[in-house]
């Protein structure tokens, strides 16, 4: 939810005084909540952590298959997740439900709305909007203190981070998103904001689109130091993909051997956890910088 | 009734109680029978002869001459080619005895008649064996399909699509073909069925003068009887995929036969010119009594 | 397209007779006239079309090199190349940031382009005679989406083992492939034959399924994950280290030249197979060469470069129209433009939008496309023609 707009109400300025139960949504919708909602279905991890975070998981009714954090999670009713069943959000009778805006399926909303259940969708596009999200999360729940209180603690790790790294050098980093074909992070994707956060310069920062497949001549000519691989539910990936890159002696993560890991929930999911991932590539980039942090 | 043909040299066919069938996918449940298109057959032709093979529709015509040209193989029985098993032989060594034209082609490829035409060397050229098949076509086989494209007029079209000629123009490129195959034994399927009268004429013209020049037999098939009555040695009637008759002209070209065979009534008189069978479906209010000969 | 000494291949008109003349004579072709004496094939016009697109296959790859991330001069590209060959340095360490991109990155990923074009290009040719069919591809026999599905199971699993110099995803795609050529070949053989619309069937059935099972993959994977897998399948040349080039290269030569050994009882094919037959063409033999050929030729290239289409089924057509049917100089010829496409089509695809890359499939098709129906309007029609 965007905050310069919560006066601006299309046809109810009034409402502006009523804003407390009304909320908008990211993709302009209004949704008005009488009380806070008491049966909630997440249709995301990232979601779910929000509400684990601030202190609403006894509301949680239904969660997706990828709900994995925190591990009582996975013990949630599971109802989807880019195809979500539309029979077992409804036999849950939610009260409300928070989706994504990405991998939604586009007549679902629409279905939603048939069913009068109130959906409420979120599109975080930077680190900003994750954290006006689990406010907003927080004031319509009923758990402001939680999660205004979250929010202020994130923020004072990201401003820390960028403190430290203010004054060094931004040495070029590779994410590789993808192996066959090489698909990396361009501005537009979360990933990109983080390595910039983290005081890196991401060697596609000049695509067009947010996940660009990359030419590898453009890597050799950028020579990337670091060279960073999401690890996710499959552990193996990054063994062999290293013995692939040793075979480009020119670039200096090669050179001076500087391949990390670094869990893809943390920097895939717009939740409270992304500035844990912000943190290990900060660590990455700047090791010297955050001696003091404990490692991975 | 003649079994055999002129005694003394090899018979250029010999065939022996063979079977045929087109096998179809419903077939592997061997539960029922399938249709049988030859049962038994046995016959021979002889060399230098000119063969005629006629029959009702779904007599085993043109299956007989496929196998002949060892296009299908027989379920059962035997067929020896100048005294050799079809059976043991290699595809392009019978291709280089027999040729074998069909009723007709669909071609979809853009080749131009003298293409066509060449490719009757191909069995000649797999013997010269270049690289297992590769090579050019080399002065004399083209010389050949000139001759043989001239012989049967359609030399004026070398340079035409086979595609884009006449279903008679066709027809006559692909006897051509045939001819460049410089085959022994000429096997035809209904010939003359798409071919003007003057074409007619010029085609058994050239199938007589081959086979009295140079000894070419020549097995045809057609619906023609007065066709086959008039250019052939001798007549196989074929019903039901077996021998019906094997003779002379004058011993098949028989109403009484021809009746029983084809099912219905015939006027036999003779050829005012050369005095050899002539077959004529009679006037209409003779065919009333089509209904009488039931079978 | 007065190209290749003026044989070019028109409707007949229908009207008159063309004067006689020798069957080998050679005439060139009056610019407009609607018909133009065609020779038979012979090994001078075979030798001058081949050295012609040889030629024409060394220019677009020297241009290709000159483009990428950077320009790097036909001067400096020969002088690296030269350097390279003579003093044998083709290890990275020795050389400069533009010779390693020529080196390493863009030449092996020319070569690749060429003969993945050229490969796809053939076996379209084979299979269009072997099926009788102008609509006819590298991918009807559903060899290749069996490969799919084996890189998209490699990618859904995460194996990660590299194998033989090939990479773990290239390596399951290829079993994907064989699997698939198994199947079909069981399921097509009847009676020790192989009837075409049965194989034809098997092939589109075949698809079916593995397109399904593939897009399940897709619905059940972790969506951060399947966009990798999506973009491996619509096709991608990446550059290989050069033993893997130097296998590849045997691979699809040997392949190659076996298609090309069956040329000439292809053309004979194209009468169908029982008149094949009575010239001496021993059918069933040629069609499972030429199927088996096509089926682990289609299966190495996808298990490769992914999905590349357009060029199996294009190529073959547009280079008939312009050079005729006959396969003998049909299937070597169509090879060669095959490679010069997609050669073309991969420089366009690594450098208009660059850093980032187009998928090369993208850039066949929309290019191929237009061409190939321009082509079809000044021709008034189809294959026959």
């Amino acid at each position: 939810m965007k905050r310069r707009q919560q006066g601006i109400l299309t046809g109810m300025p009034f409402m502006a005084n009523l804003a407390p139960r009304t909320f908008v949504d990211d993709l302009d919708r209004k949704i008005y909540l009488a009380k806070a909602p008491i049966r909630i279905v997440s249709l995301a991890p990232s979601i779910t952590e929000v509400l684990y975070a601030i202190g609403s998981s006894e509301e949680l009714v239904g969660v997706t298959q990828y709900c994995d954090y925190p591990p009582e999670a996975r013990l949630k009713p599971k109802v989807g997740y880019t195809h979500p069943n539309l029979e077992s959000i409804m036999a849950l009778q939610p009260d409300l439900v928070l989706a994504p805006r990405e991998f939604l399926r586009a007549d679902f909303l629409g279905k939603l709305e048939q069913l009068k259940i109130p959906a409420f969708i979120l599109d975080a596009k930077t680190i900003e909007d994750v954290l006006s999200h689990i406010q907003t999360l927080g004031r319509m729940l009923g758990r402001s203190a939680s999660a205004d209180g979250l929010a202020a603690q994130m923020r004072q790790r990201i401003t820390e981070i960028k403190t430290r790294t203010a004054t060094l050098p931004h040495p070029r980093l590779l994410y590789v998103l993808n192996s066959e074909p090489l698909i990396t992070v361009g501005p537009g994707s979360f990933i990109h904001q983080l390595i910039v956060l983290a005081g890196g310069t991401n060697i596609a920062r000049r695509a067009r689109s947010a996940y660009p497949r990359l030419n590898m001549e453009e890597v050799l000519k950028e020579d990337p130091e670091l060279i960073v691989f999401p690890v996710g539910l499959v552990e193996g990936i990054p063994e062999s993909e290293q013995q692939v890159w040793q075979r480009w002696t020119t670039l200096s993560a090669v050179k001076r051997g500087r391949f990390f890991r670094i869990s893809s929930d943390l920097v895939n999911r717009p939740g409270p956890r992304i500035v844990e991932g912000l943190e290990i590539f900060a660590r990455i980039i700047h090791p010297e910088a955050f001696e003091d942090k404990i490692k991975p | 009734m003649t079994t055999s043909s002129k005694s003394g040299t090899t018979p250029a066919y010999k065939v022996t109680q063979l079977t045929f069938s087109y096998r179809s996918h419903r077939d592997r449940s061997r539960s029922s029978e399938p249709e049988w298109s030859l049962k038994g057959l046995t016959c021979d032709v002889g060399a230098g002869e000119i063969f005629g093979i006629v029959g009702p529709n779904g007599s085993g015509k043109t299956s007989l001459l496929k196998l002949l040209a060892k296009v299908l193989r027989p379920q059962t029985g035997k067929v020896e080619l100048f005294g050799r098993e079809l059976e043991g032989m290699r595809q392009d060594a019978v291709a280089r005895t027999v040729a074998l034209v069909p009723q007709d082609g669909q071609q979809i490829f853009p080749f131009t008649i003298t293409e066509t035409v060449l490719m009757g060397r191909f069995p000649h050229q797999q013997r010269r064996g270049s690289l297992g098949g590769f090579g050019w076509e080399g002065p004399e086989d083209l010389r050949l399909a000139r001759q043989a494209m001239e012989e049967t007029d359609v030399a004026h079209l070398a340079h035409r699509l086979i595609s884009d000629v006449s279903g008679g123009e066709r027809q006559r490129a692909v006897i051509a073909r045939a001819l460049t195959q410089q085959p022994k034994v000429l096997l035809l399927d209904e010939p003359t069925a798409f071919l003007d009268l003057n074409h007619q004429l010029e085609i058994c013209a050239i199938l007589r003068r081959l086979n009295e020049q140079q000894g070419l037999t020549v097995v045809l098939s057609s619906h023609d009887l007065n066709l086959v009555s008039q250019h052939c040695d001798r007549i196989l009637l074929l019903k039901d995929g077996t021998v019906f008759r094997l003779g002379t002209v004058e011993e098949v070209i028989q109403p009484d036969v021809l009746e029983t065979v084809y099912r219905c009534e015939v006027l036999v008189d003779r050829h005012p010119v050369s005095g050899l069978p002539r077959v004529t479906l009679p006037s209409r209010p003779a065919i009333s009594m089509v209904h009488r000969i039931e079978r | 397209m007065g190209i290749l000494g003026g044989q070019r291949r028109f409707e007949g008109s229908g009207e008159g007779a063309l004067p006689h003349g020798d069957v080998g004579t050679r005439v060139a072709a009056a610019e407009g006239t609607p018909r133009a004496e065609q020779s038979v094939l012979t090994s001078r016009r075979w030798v001058t079309t081949m050295l012609t697109l040889a030629g024409a296959s060394l220019l677009v790859m020297i241009a290709s090199l000159r483009f990428g991330t950077e320009e790097i001069g036909f001067v400096d590209s020969a002088r690296i190349l030269f350097g390279a060959l003579r003093y044998g340095e083709t290890g990275i360490d020795s050389l400069g940031p533009s010779s390693v991109i020529l080196l390493q990155v863009r030449l092996p990923r020319v070569l690749l382009g060429f003969m993945v074009g050229s490969c796809l290009a053939a076996v379209g040719v084979g299979l269009q005679a072997l099926l009788r069919n102008p609509l006819a591809d590298p991918y009807v026999l559903g060899i290749s989406s069996g490969a799919a599905l084996g890189a998209a199971v490699a990618m859904l699993v995460g194996f990660g083992k590299t194998v033989l110099a090939l990479s773990a995803i290239s390596f399951c795609a290829f079993l994907g492939g064989l699997s698939s050529l198994i199947v079909v070949y069981r399921i097509a053989l009847s009676y020790g034959h192989l009837p075409i619309h049965t194989l034809l069937l098997a092939g589109v059935i075949l698809n079916a399924i593995f397109s399904a099972l593939i897009m399940f993959i897709t619905s059940t994977m972790n969506p951060n994950r399947s966009f990798g897998m999506m973009s491996w399948l619509m096709g991608t040349l990446a550059a290989p280290d050069y033993p893997a080039l130097i296998v590849l290269t045997v691979y699809l030569f040997v392949g190659g030249l076996i298609l090309f050994m069956q040329t000439r009882a292809l053309n004979i094919l194209t009468l169908g197979e029982e008149s094949a037959r009575s010239l001496g063409v021993e059918v069933e033999r040629v069609k499972k060469t030429v199927f088996f050929t096509s089926a682990l030729l289609s299966g190495a290239v996808v298990s490769v470069s992914g999905l590349i289409g357009f060029v199996g089924m294009v190529i073959p057509h547009a280079v008939r129209m312009m050079i005729g049917p006959d396969h003998r100089l049909l299937l070597p010829a169509s090879a060669l433009v095959g490679g010069i496409f997609l050669l073309a089509a991969d420089t366009a695809a690594r450098t208009l939008l660059a850093p980032a890359e187009i998928p090369v499939g993208v850039i066949t098709a929309l290019a191929g496309g237009p061409f190939f129906i321009y082509l079809l309007m000044s021709r008034k029609g189809g294959l026959a023609r």
